[in-house]
């Protein structure tokens, strides 16, 4: 008897979870257009990294790169790590980059604008000037 | 302990003049392989208070000296509890980090309840005439994460509330050959309410499991779980999760160590989302405290 009133409330369970299940789809994803924009790293990124990734105990001395110059951040834009790190896995708490542990007075995450810059930047071979 | 050890000897002897119609236990010895579950269900009465931890990638880009091997990170956690309400019926609670995402990084659903129900309804026998033991399992998982509103892109833009929850179901059919070798095939089918684009809502699988005993105390553990999905192949940047474990029987308590590329804990997160891989060096450490209370 027992085992009838717990297969009722499991039954009903199951037909609760069949009642609120859709079969839906994110829409294409909104590319940023970057056709009008002359993204270069002296032009518009700069400003960016030196406000988010170049500062003291981050890419400046402790983490990998000094990312005062285009030169220190090359080895990463060539290998792939700064698109995975700050586009692809940037919701990871600590490996997409800036990291949640960002100090108080520093971005822990960039915005839909700069992010879209930096997108157009790595897809047009990051341009130096 | 003495005690125990001599009803065990009562019963291995009995086992001897009594063949027939006797029901096969511990075809695995916890209710969990490494990634699925096992055709186990709790004693009645039993809760089982379980901590399960997958740490970042071993080896790889994100591993090696600089995380210690993958010691740094948290690549998904699980608390929560398991109860027999029958020696048959084990329902569960569990939170969970959520870890899954799609090759391009877009990630999966976070912060998680998980609700569990197992339903052993079948049990091998000695005698053969019951083959085979079998569970159904049914697990639904609902993100708590805020809803991001600005960003169409993501699936936490949640436009409706049913696309926090994924569900997950399965039948477990399992066989115990000895007592050194257990086989266990998992036809499963996991829904998810929201996908990204150009993505299935719902994927068939077939998982693998089994154990072997290596020797008095040690066993070897393994499963693996494949997407039925024409998306879900390497080319696209999805693997197949696979885990190994050992598995160590220290007298009344079963202590499991494993190594799995699967970044998820939950059915309903590393089916659709495993893209980590052997290969590449982005397999994990894992573990899992399990603790039982009479109630």
């Amino acid at each position: 008897m027992r085992l009838v009133g717990m297969l009722r409330i499991l039954s009903l369970a199951v037909l609760l979870l069949i009642a609120a299940c859709t079969n839906d789809s994110l829409g294409e994803p909104q590319m940023g257009d970057c056709d009008n924009l002359d993204v270069t790293y002296v032009s518009l990124i700069k400003p960016i990294i030196d406000e988010s990734c170049a500062y003291s105990t981050c890419h400046l001395d402790t983490a990998p790169g000094n990312y005062t110059s285009y030169g220190g951040i090359l080895p990463s834009l060539q290998n792939g790590e700064f698109r995975n790190r700050v586009l692809n896995i940037k919701d990871d708490p600590t490996l997409g980059m800036p990291p949640d542990f960002s100090p108080a007075d520093r971005p822990s995450s960039l915005t839909e604008e700069q992010l879209n810059l930096i997108r157009c930047w790595l897809d047009n071979n990051f341009p130096e000037e | 302990m003495a005690k125990y050890f001599f009803s065990l000897l009562i019963s291995i002897f009995c086992c001897g003049l009594v063949t027939a119609q006797e029901k096969i236990y511990q075809t695995f010895k916890d209710t969990r392989v490494i990634n699925s579950h096992s055709v186990e269900t709790l004693p009645k009465r039993k809760l089982d208070f379980r901590v399960s931890h997958r740490f970042g990638d071993l080896a790889g880009d994100n591993g090696g000296y600089k995380t210690f091997f993958g010691l740094e990170n948290a690549s998904d956690i699980l608390i929560g509890v398991d109860y027999g309400v029958t020696n048959h019926l084990t329902v569960g609670l569990h939170r969970t980090k959520g870890a899954g995402s799609m090759p391009d990084g877009n990630s999966g659903l976070r912060q998680l309840l998980n609700g569990l129900v197992k339903l052993r309804f079948l049990q091998q026998t000695s005698d053969n005439k019951v083959p085979v033991s079998m569970t159904l399992v049914g697990i639904a998982s609902l993100s708590t994460a805020e809803k991001i509103e600005d960003n169409p892109d993501i699936i936490r833009s949640f436009p409706k509330f049913a696309h926090r929850m994924a569900t997950h179901a399965e039948l477990l059919l399992a066989r115990k050959f000895s007592d050194a070798f257990s086989l266990q095939l998992m036809p499963g089918f996991t829904q998810r309410n929201l996908v990204p684009f150009e993505d299935e809502n719902g994927i068939f699988s077939l998982g693998l499991a089994t154990r072997v005993q290596l020797t008095k105390v040690m066993a070897l553990i393994a499963d693996v779980t494949f997407p039925f999905s024409e998306r879900r192949v390497s080319a696209n940047g999805f693997y197949t999760p696979l885990g190994f474990g050992l598995e160590f029987d220290t007298g009344g308590h079963v202590f499991q160590i494993n190594l799995t590329n699967a970044t998820g804990l939950m059915e309903t997160d590393y089916i659709p989302y495993t893209t980590t891989n052997w290969g590449d060096g982005e397999f994990r450490l894992g573990f899992t405290i399990s603790r039982l209370f009479n109630l």
